[in-house]
């Protein structure tokens, strides 16, 4: 890490002088999640905001769902694996914030999120903040993140069948929506 | 566009949107993440947040919950709430809350922050808490400009949490709160809150919230509550019915599923299922001994996981408390490659005499009773007629090539649960006369539904 505490220097130190290489592959590994994260962060603060609708709870979440994966970084088989794993960490942290906040968790009702602009440079993010939740995430997911939608499914928890469904259904509301905003059909 | 062309322009689309972080975010995170422990250590954290909360239960613990002595009767009693000259959501229903209700008038206040429950109206599905808020400073309002003042005024009001006899209360998924201002000082809301459970007519209700206006503090109120006059005119089953359920074109997803509660009284009627799993199972028609089929609302809903019980309340309209029984079919939906049949767009010409039908599937749908349009919005009310999937009925406009008109900013919609009519307001964006007059259409899509009757599950109710 790039800054440690005094109490915490002591304990370095004395790993130092005992664990040698191991503190090196520690350090190594600490560094590793911290430039995965830094490349991330926005993209971990976007898909909380998607569901909790306001900056600062969704960065409340981003900053669980890195806690939490530093806690669990052993479950993290690969770092080639590390967007999907990260961003379900994000999905499961933003609905337990959710619950805290009695926020509704699938809206089918269309609503813009607080922070939603009508401004055309953020016409689609406008647009995918009316979707219900189920197709909102899953939007964000496959058009913001591009994943694949087996790396949904990952992140999910979901059928593979159940992400294509939904996001065929998001498919279809997305085209209506921004033909009715001005897009493109 | 095909779907391959429209995904390469949306992703295209997405990339070129800059995400506005807040202020300092990225700085924020390099130090959080300068403060990660070493891996080897044990990992500590000290969760301010979850410190406080757990700080706010203690303190309620302690308090030892003084309820009123005089326990609230739901009784016959104007609500000031809506005297208001504007339009309520749930206005439908005013006559029945002023005839079951109890006039509390209690007070709590922190952070210069007043909470009055003014009234209260219980019975065996809802709590509908009508309050005012009086806040020492100017009430400022969530959202932005733009957005319609009703959304605005939801975000902005207070979201209460509830115990019935010191066991809290799981709220259900949807979020149904209204508001208005009576001045910059003071807002007077309705919570209102579909019960899963069971709860006996005479109960310690206590009302809390740690969060309003953006302060941090303890709003806390408790109340005795008689809802024992409302009961009579309520049916409510807990049947613990489970069955085996499908969903997908070809039953390809699989759901546990019990049939926790069904309930009709005054406020308002449900069903309640619950599931373990992720994708819970919310797809279904309802019919009534009389062969009727009945507007199921959409709303939220949870999902849980193989550890978690996920409990959800679908609220319904049309449900009579003599009702013998009502059927519950799970539905068979369509989608992208499932070998289903293809949405499609359907259209009508504008100045079809109405009532104009607007079939969702082969089995039923909408039928539009009335549609105006200004400048400033459309608004088209709806019945249904037949099963249809759990969604609001949708409509787009047209010009006379079909094509979509591009001026709608917001859509919101409204249920009268008495007469099950339902309301579609598209709020128009810089529209014009002019613009008025391309609108030549209405279309509407079809998709594939069936329902499953094999899966039926019949709910006895007497």
């Amino acid at each position: 890490m790039d800054t440690v505490g005094t109490e915490e220097a002591a304990l370095v130190g004395r790993k130092i002088f005992s664990l040698g290489d191991s503190r090196q592959a520690v350090a190594k590994e600490g560094e590793e999640f911290c430039t995965y994260i830094k490349a991330y962060r926005l993209n971990m603060f976007r898909l909380a905001k998607s569901i909790l609708h306001n900056d600062s709870d969704a960065e409340d979440a981003t900053s669980e769902a890195i806690l939490k994966a530093y806690k669990n970084l052993d479950n993290l088989k690969s770092y080639a694996s590390f967007k999907p794993w990260i961003m379900k960490i994000v999905v499961n942290e933003a609905y337990n914030l959710a619950r805290q906040r009695q926020k509704v968790l699938y809206l089918q009702e269309m609503e813009l999120s607080q922070e939603s602009t009508s401004d055309d440079s953020a016409e689609l993010w406008s647009v995918v903040n009316t979707l219900e939740e189920e197709f909102r995430v899953i939007t964000v997911l496959y058009y913001y993140e591009d994943m694949s939608i087996k790396e949904i499914s990952q992140t999910l928890g979901l059928p593979i069948g159940t992400v294509k469904s939904r996001l065929g259904r998001a498919r279809q509301k997305l085209k209506a929506l921004l033909t009715e905003e001005g897009g493109r059909k | 566009m095909n779907d391959r062309d429209f995904d390469r322009l949306l992703k295209a689309k997405a990339r070129r949107e800059a995400l506005q972080e807040p202020l300092g975010f990225s700085e924020r995170v390099d130090d959080l993440l300068a403060s990660l422990p070493d891996k080897k250590q044990k990992f500590r954290r000290t969760n301010k947040r979850l410190f406080l909360i757990a700080a706010g239960f203690i303190v309620f613990t302690s308090m030892a919950v003084v309820a009123s002595p005089v326990a609230y009767k739901m009784t016959s009693g104007v609500i000031s709430y809506f005297d208001a000259p504007r339009d309520f959501k749930y206005l439908s229903q005013k006559a029945v809350f002023e005839q079951f209700n109890s006039q509390v008038g209690i007070s709590t206040e922190d952070q210069g922050i007043k909470v009055t429950v003014d009234n209260l109206a219980i019975d065996d599905n809802y709590i509908n808490v009508f309050y005012t808020v009086e806040s020492a400073e100017p009430i400022p309002l969530r959202g932005e400009e733009g957005h319609p003042e009703q959304w605005r005024l939801s975000w902005t009001a207070p979201k209460f949490w509830f115990k019935a006899d010191g066991r809290y209360i799981e709220p259900p998924a949807q979020r149904e709160v209204e508001a208005y201002l009576e001045n910059q000082y003071v807002l007077k809301g309705m919570q209102r809150l579909a019960l899963m459970d069971k709860l006996p007519d005479k109960l310690q209700l206590e009302l809390y919230a740690q969060e309003i206006f953006n302060k941090t503090g303890n709003w806390h109120l408790a109340m005795s509550v008689d809802k024992s006059s409302v009961a009579v005119e309520s049916l409510t089953v807990t049947p613990g019915i489970k069955a085996k359920v499908t969903s997908g074109w070809n039953g390809e997803y699989k759901h546990d599923i019990t049939i926790e509660k069904v309930s009709v009284s005054p406020f308002g009627s449900q069903v309640v299922i619950s599931e373990r799993g992720e994708n819970t199972f919310s797809q279904f028609a309802l019919r009534d001994d009389q062969g009727n089929y009945l507007t199921v609302i959409p709303g939220a809903t949870y999902g849980g996981s193989f550890l978690h019980k996920a409990t959800n309340s679908f609220e319904f309209i049309g449900g009579r408390t003599d009702m013998r029984e009502l059927t519950l079919i799970p539905l068979a939906i369509g989608a992208d490659n499932d070998g289903s049949p293809a949405p499609e767009l359907k259209t009508v010409e504008i100045g079809t005499a109405f009532p104009i039908p607007m079939l969702s599937s082969d089995i039923g749908g909408f039928v539009l009773d009335n549609l105006e349009i200004t400048t400033e919005k459309a608004v088209a009310t709806f019945h249904q007629e037949g099963p249809v999937m759990i969604m609001d009925p949708s409509f787009v406009l047209l010009d006379e090539k079909d094509e979509r008109i591009d001026f709608v900013a917001f859509e919101d919609v409204d249920y009268n649960r008495e007469t099950g009519s339902i309301t579609i307001t598209k709020i128009f964006k810089n529209a014009s006369e002019k613009d008025l007059a391309k609108i030549k259409k209405i279309g509407y899509f079809t998709q594939a539904i069936k329902l499953n009757e094999e899966e039926a599950i019949r709910i006895p109710l007497k």
